[in-house]
């Protein structure tokens, strides 16, 4: 992925590796483009309600799970249906819209289809298709 | 609304748990109206197909014999 389209956050600390997503609707008739933080500690990927809004996922709810922070009490919640294109990668999964977040986090439910790697020695990140 | 619909298709889903097991056990499924309306080894390939198949409906999917392990999410950074 050129430069640009991926980097790392050092407001963070640790510091945050993040790279930019297309974010769709299910019909793929609406889209953003925003900054995803790599989150490979969370089995799931987290949007703020703000891209809710803007693509209307909350219509296609696709089924209930129980999320927990660590050390946290569990929550039933509702997933939503949700496309990812990273570097031309497609990737369909289930997110859970949240109000207390302000950035997208994207979990180990989009990371598992693509092939990562991050220096952060440096400060780079590749992501790209692994077949 | 669409919450009430997905409660519902996930209600139809219990009581079809037992026949799906014998026949369908490893795969992904999406119940609307009652019913299994596709089901496959790829998420993502039965969300799309479920969402044309129905015409943009409310369905439920989950994988049959493994509800616990997909419908659970950790967030480490939260």
């Amino acid at each position: 992925m050129s430069a640009g389209f991926t980097g790392i956050d050092e407001t963070y600390y640790p510091p945050f590796p993040w790279c930019l997503v297309n974010v769709y609707n299910l019909p793929k008739t609406k889209s953003v483009i925003v900054k995803g933080y790599i989150d490979t500690g969370s089995d799931g990927t987290i949007v703020t309600t703000d891209i809710d809004k803007r693509l209307e996922l909350r219509r296609q709810p696709l089924t209930l799970a129980e999320t927990m922070g660590i050390g946290g009490k569990p929550e039933v919640r509702a997933l939503y249906a949700a496309v990812f294109i990273i570097k031309g990668i497609e990737v369909v999964t289930a997110v859970d819209i949240r109000d207390d977040v302000e950035e997208v986090l994207i979990g180990r439910d989009v990371l598992h289809h693509l092939s990562l790697s991050i220096d952060w020695k440096k400060g780079t990140i590749h992501l790209k298709d692994p077949r | 609304m669409s919450m009430d619909r997905l409660l519902k298709e996930k209600e139809a889903y219990r009581k079809l748990r037992s026949k799906l097991l014998e026949k369908s056990k490893g795969k992904w499924v999406a119940i609307c109206n009652g019913e299994v309306v596709i089901q496959g080894d790829e998420f993502g390939g039965v969300v799309r197909g479920a969402y044309e198949v129905t015409g943009g409906e409310v369905f439920y999917v989950t994988k049959v014999g493994e509800e616990q392990r997909v419908e659970r999410r950790v967030y480490r950074n939260r």
